[in-house]
């Protein structure tokens, strides 16, 4: 059976790998994106089943993404996770993602939560 | 204009004198004599008893600044209401002005009349009230323009009233000054009557009316002397401007506040001109030309030279008083020194600027430390291989360091946000579970190397699911526990989550641990508040955590007690609002 996709799109490089490792060892398979240009062109070319999403991002508003994700129809059935440190801005994104987590999210809190979320 | 009426009766009485000579010589200057000594007397006493003539002076002083610096504040009060900037400190620094000046008025209590003291009690207790007012304004932080507007309605209403009052005061003094001059008018005309022909009628006449010029002439300059002593106790310079003649008249206040002795400057506004400093100059100059011109009110804010060279922020209001052709002819004043004010707002700012700093900073070491616990994690997984107990050991404890100074941060960011009051409590729904397993974790942690047990215990009553800020509901648990632990080291620390009542839960952490004296449990709440023992090294931490549950708490509408003796441990207990949702489940 193949392994659910899932885009982790996070600058920080530290940050990244924890969250794909916790991701992998939930059964999926990590594509990760540091740049927030380009990212949706990339999703339509393989819908994931899941994405992280980071709202600090350079070059792009993570909240810009959230928006065209859900504008494009072929991506409307992706489960969006948002991660902010930034309460007050994960306010504003409540209603289009599927979950918002305030960081600091711990691979621990996110593994399970991937294990939770699996289509398997 | 009493002078101008004197001489005028001076006249009358002289032409009559004419008409009449040669009559009844000697019989008529006895007659006189008794008269004109009554009569003097008389006069004497009515002018010494209901007021007197100097009194009559400072009132009319001392009521006329007053009236100008209340019509400032109903002007201002006007401005603050029109355009709702809310510029309270402004209004603030008038109306302490109006109040020195009120008490200043009041002090002087030699010979006022009755009437005058109740008028000033009026004026006195309407500041009272203005006060108050203000006060309950400035208290409101920050004051929304709709809830300042009632207050300064009421505010405006109350300066009016008491314009009323000084009003009064001011025409019954002017009341009394007819009175006197009609007194004057009549013992001089019954004397004309009886001394139509005589010459010693003439000299004893003429020595009433000097014996009352020059009365006249002491009082004023006792009047003026008074008028400094009193303006001495409103504290800032206030000056008196004949722009006509450009002589200017400081009141004490300027060698208490600048050091210049007001005998030895040069009594002109070429003067005041030259303290400026050189950079406002030409600014302040024009300010006051323009208000010259066109204007009632002159204000201005610049630097002036103290006596010693240093220069002091001052704050400059002036009445502009005009005569009947519009042009100003006088301009009544205030400078105050207001250096310190701006102290303060700089150092507010500086405040402002340094928390600002700490939560940036906060912020940018929260990353690195996430990372720092996620790699912590995966290898205590073992997802890549397995560990051995001592390398397991050692990540333990690297992941207590961690948190702690993930805790220490959260802290201090929580800190600088109550500050700036950007603290808000987020309302969601959250899985009891969630809360109680964060708790565990946070407590085991710590525990781990001391022989202490940590407890939970859940009121079966509380729902599964709760309306809350779990993010804060977190912090509150784990800055009591994480209290608890570091100063128990044996015995347990329990947490217990309970619902006291139908609308209210508890978070409640007790611990064995070697409880808090009373002395100290009124402090244990302030920031940066360490006990004794803390000082001499035996526990860590900045004294953050407990001040910032405290402030947390009161953002929820809850509150926090604390129950504990020395020897017997410690319970902290946090009661809420209780909150549930009646929608779907997370």
């Amino acid at each position: 059976m193949t392994q659910p996709l899932a885009y982790i799109i996070e600058d920080n490089v530290d940050l990244s790998n924890i969250f794909s490792e916790a991701l992998q060892t939930a059964g999926y398979e990590t594509v990760i994106l540091s740049d927030g240009n380009d990212v949706v062109a990339e999703m339509k070319k393989r819908p994931p089943f899941l994405v992280l999403l980071d709202l600090h991002l350079p070059n792009i508003a993570g909240d810009d993404i959230l928006d065209e994700i859900r504008a494009t129809p072929t991506l409307k059935d992706v489960r969006v996770v948002v991660a902010s440190a930034d309460a007050r801005r994960a306010d504003g994104v409540r209603e289009l993602a599927d979950l918002v987590l305030n960081k600091p999210i711990s691979f621990v809190q996110l593994n399970l939560l991937a294990k939770r979320l699996h289509p398997g | 204009m009493l002078q101008r009426l004197r001489q005028q009766e001076e006249r009358t009485f002289f032409s009559q004198f004419q008409y009449l000579f040669a009559v009844l010589l000697l019989i008529g200057a006895a007659v006189i004599a008794g008269v004109l000594v009554r009569d003097a007397a008389q006069l004497q006493q009515d002018i010494t008893d209901p007021i007197t003539g100097d009194e009559f002076k400072i009132l009319g002083e001392v009521s006329n600044l007053q009236r100008s610096v209340l019509r400032t504040l109903v002007e201002v009060n006007h401005l603050l209401r029109e355009d709702g900037s809310g510029d309270v400190q402004q209004f603030d620094r008038l109306y302490a002005f109006a109040r020195i000046d009120a008490r200043t008025l009041y002090n002087r209590d030699e010979g006022y009349t009755e009437r005058g003291r109740e008028l000033v009690d009026q004026i006195w207790r309407g500041l009272d009230q203005l006060e108050q007012r203000v006060d309950m304004v400035t208290v409101e932080q920050p004051p929304s323009t709709a809830e300042m507007r009632p207050l300064l309605l009421e505010a405006e209403a109350i300066l009016t009233g008491m314009e009323q009052q000084v009003n009064a005061l001011y025409v019954e003094q002017e009341a009394y000054r007819v009175l006197w001059l009609q007194n004057l008018t009549a013992t001089t005309r019954r004397s004309q009557l009886l001394l139509s022909s005589s010459g010693i009628g003439l000299l004893l006449l003429s020595g009433t009316i000097l014996y009352v010029s020059g009365r006249s002439v002491r009082v004023q300059r006792k009047a003026n002397e008074r008028f400094r002593m009193a303006a001495a106790a409103v504290g800032s310079a206030i000056h008196d401007w004949n722009i006509v003649d450009d002589l200017v008249v400081w009141t004490p206040g300027l060698w208490d506040v600048f050091g210049y002795d007001t005998d030895r400057i040069e009594p002109t506004m070429s003067w005041w001109r030259e303290q400026i400093h050189p950079e406002d100059r030409s600014a302040v100059v024009d300010l006051l030309d323009h208000a010259l011109q066109k204007s009632r009110i002159f204000a201005a804010e610049y630097r002036m030279k103290r006596s010693d060279g240093q220069y002091l922020d001052v704050s400059h209001r002036g009445q502009i008083v005009r005569n009947t052709a519009g042009r100003a002819v006088r301009m009544v004043g205030n400078l105050e020194d207001i250096t310190e004010q701006r102290q303060i707002v700089a150092l507010q700012e500086a405040n402002r600027a340094k928390t600002r700093l700490l939560a940036h900073v906060s912020h940018e070491l929260h990353t690195p430390l996430n990372a720092i616990i996620g790699f912590v994690e995966i290898l205590q997984a073992g997802i890549d291989g397995p560990i051995n107990d001592k390398q397991n050991y050692y990540l333990s404890r690297t992941l207590v360091n961690a948190r702690y100074l993930l805790e220490l941060i959260d802290n201090l960011l929580n800190r600088s946000r109550l500050e700036e009051g950007q603290l808000m409590v987020r309302y969601d729904r959250f899985a009891l579970a969630d809360l109680v397993e964060s708790a565990e974790s946070a407590a085991g942690v710590a525990l781990r190397e001391k022989d202490v047990t940590f407890e939970v215990e859940v009121d079966a009553a509380l729902p599964d699911e709760l309306v809350g800020d779990v993010r804060q509901l977190r912090q509150i648990i784990i800055n009591l526990v994480s209290n608890a632990t570091k100063f128990t080291t044996a015995g347990e620390v329990r947490l217990r989550l309970k619902r006291p009542q139908e609308d209210k839960w508890t978070i409640e952490v007790g611990d064995t641990g070697p409880g808090i004296a009373q002395t100290e449990q009124e402090h244990i709440f302030e920031s940066f508040y360490r006990l004794e023992e803390d000082e001499r090294g035996a526990t860590t931490g900045f004294g953050l955590g407990l001040s910032i549950v405290q402030q947390i708490v009161k953002l929820m509408d809850g509150e926090i007690q604390l129950q504990s003796k020395i020897g017997e441990g410690s319970t902290f207990t946090v009661t809420l609002p209780l909150l549930i949702s009646e929608g779907e489940t997370i």
